[in-house]
């Protein structure tokens, strides 16, 4: 194996558990998808289907009585944005709860990072102020958060709020309502478990296939990049040949008739030797040009094709990756916004 | 001479025109757009909604919260410079008729104020007690990012942007327009 196809290999190692490594770690908040629940999205995968399914039905009714909405997050970090940046950034685009009530909440939890962070909508944030929130937190969260028990934390959260809410707006509904309509549509449609036990695969997958899509594209890169590389190799090869210079013809030597030397012209009549091969510099120059040209225009063309393919399919996987309503009634967030205010783990 | 050709009649139309152009336009449509920007403080971008989310009313819950701050210190620790200066200062920064730049000023002051009152609290003071300061305290920073958040800042660069450069800033030196506190924006 050559030198340079050692480095390609490696290069394309490297780049191939770059992507991995960084494919699943930390996704902007503009670019996080929900999930087909629309109101959960497990990243992180703590929460238990029991805890998720509460959540789902329990925000179905709640929605249908006020048009609040209740969004539980998990992933594992927000980068480099600070946990209130992202959880508001999230808020907004998704437009959590009513945009003309201002009723949403989202509840954002960083595993990796070990840190959470809530935030309402302007019609909540009389409700819910920062001091309230951390009233919640040292209440509902904190404890199970301290001690990894995640799913026990994010479910009491969940309740303390959704009855909070349900307050706020005299809807008539509960979270044991939730959990009643969740266990009937486990036991009597298992469909509908199935599909909500792949609900939040699929949100991870939705985010994976942008992830795994980002690999195919480096590996597909690094493949055309090899490719062009070992042509270039062979056809300085081919130019080399095509340049070689023929050998010289051998000496004239005197014929049959001898030397007969016609108006004192020398070698006239001999042997003259084979006509040499006339090198045709220009022509193997043009030919080796247009070789050359067609070979790159080839090789671009694979990736232009190739990028092509992507961003195509890329866009496509990403509008077909996005909020897709799941059956038995079509799920969406309501346009809410916030205008921040909300409270997390750390001091203010 | 005909009235056109008359030349002392010619400069005073000019200079008639030329004051129409700089006060009635120039800064007519400089100050339009500074009292956009004052509503936008005063009363948010979106109205429809039951309670105000608006730079003022930030600053008003905000002035609220930092007196229950100092109202609690009174009561658990007793009065001091330091809580005196928080209710002054949580006042001024709730008045609608104060300056921009007064009521600016005396809440940078506050935000200091209000980190060493909890400092203090905090360590005379038993978790029980301390419940209710944590709550306006933690209140008083929810309002801060809020603040930090509004779309007043950027309506506030924008406009001094405006008169930053020409004709803008010729205009506002001449009908007497500053720059608009951004609120560290």
């Amino acid at each position: 194996m050559t030198m340079k196809k050692l480095i390609c290999a490696c290069l394309a190692a490297v780049l191939l558990l770059s992507i991995g490594a960084l494919a699943d770690t930390y996704v902007a908040a503009k670019k996080l998808k929900p999930s087909d629940e629309v109101y959960v999205l497990d990243r992180s995968g703590v929460l238990t289907d029991a805890t998720k399914g509460e959540i789902l039905f329990s925000n179905d009714l709640l929605n249908e009585a006020c048009g609040a909405q209740i969004a539980v997050v998990t992933l594992g970090t927000t980068g480099n944005e600070a946990i209130d940046d992202y959880a508001t950034e999230l808020f907004n685009t998704w437009g959590v709860g009513d945009a003309g009530k201002g009723n949403g909440f989202l509840l954002l939890l960083a595993i990796d990072d070990d840190d959470y962070y809530a935030v309402c909508g302007d019609g909540l944030q009389p409700k819910f102020t920062s001091g309230a929130l951390k009233d919640y937190f040292d209440r509902y969260l904190e404890a199970d958060f301290a001690a990894r028990r995640y799913d026990a934390g994010v479910k009491k959260f969940f309740e303390a709020v959704f009855k909070r809410v349900a307050d706020t707006y005299n809807a008539d509904v509960t979270v044991e309502q939730g959990i009643a309509a969740y266990k009937a549509s486990a036991t009597g449609a298992p469909q509908r478990a199935a599909q909500f036990g792949g609900g939040s695969n699929r949100g991870r997958a939705d985010d994976d296939d942008d992830a795994s899509f980002g690999m195919i594209l480096g590996v597909l890169v690094v493949i055309v990049l090899i490719l062009l590389l070992t042509r270039t190799m062979r056809r300085r090869r081919y130019r080399r040949n095509v340049f070689v210079t023929p050998p010289p013809p051998p000496p004239p030597t005197v014929g049959p008739g001898g030397y007969r030397g016609v108006d004192n012209m020398p070698g006239a009549g001999g042997y003259r030797g084979p006509t040499p091969i006339p090198r045709r510099r220009g022509s193997s120059f043009l030919d080796g040009m247009f070789f050359g040209m067609l070979n790159s225009s080839g090789g671009s063309h694979h990736s232009s094709g190739g990028s092509h393919r992507s961003s195509g399919g890329g866009g496509f996987r990403s509008s077909g990756g996005g909020f897709r309503s799941s059956g038995g009634g079509s799920r969406s967030f309501g346009g809410g916004h916030s205008s921040g205010g909300g409270a997390g783990r750390g001091r203010h | 001479m005909r009235l056109d050709e008359n030349r002392k009649i010619a400069w005073a139309v000019l200079v008639v025109c030329v004051l129409l152009s700089v006060f009635a336009f120039g800064g007519a449509a400089l100050g339009r757009e500074r009292r956009k920007v004052m509503r936008v403080f005063n009363d948010g971008t979106d109205t429809s909604l039951a309670t105000r989310h608006s730079m003022d009313a930030y600053l008003d819950a905000a002035g609220e919260s930092a007196g229950i701050m100092a109202n609690e210190a009174e009561a658990r620790v007793g009065a001091s410079d330091l809580s005196a200066a928080v209710l002054e200062n949580a006042a001024l920064i709730g008045e609608d008729s104060a300056d921009l730049d007064a009521r600016f000023k005396a809440y940078t002051d506050l935000k200091g104020q209000v980190e060493k009152l909890y400092n203090n609290m905090y360590s005379a003071v038993s978790s029980e007690d301390f419940r209710d300061f944590k709550l306006a305290y933690d209140d008083f920073w929810g309002y801060d990012d809020m603040i930090g958040r509004d779309e007043y800042h950027k309506l506030a660069k924008s406009y001094n942007g405006l008169i930053s450069g020409f004709p803008g800033g010729v205009v506002a030196t001449l009908t007497g327009q500053g720059n608009m506190n951004t609120f560290g924006g």
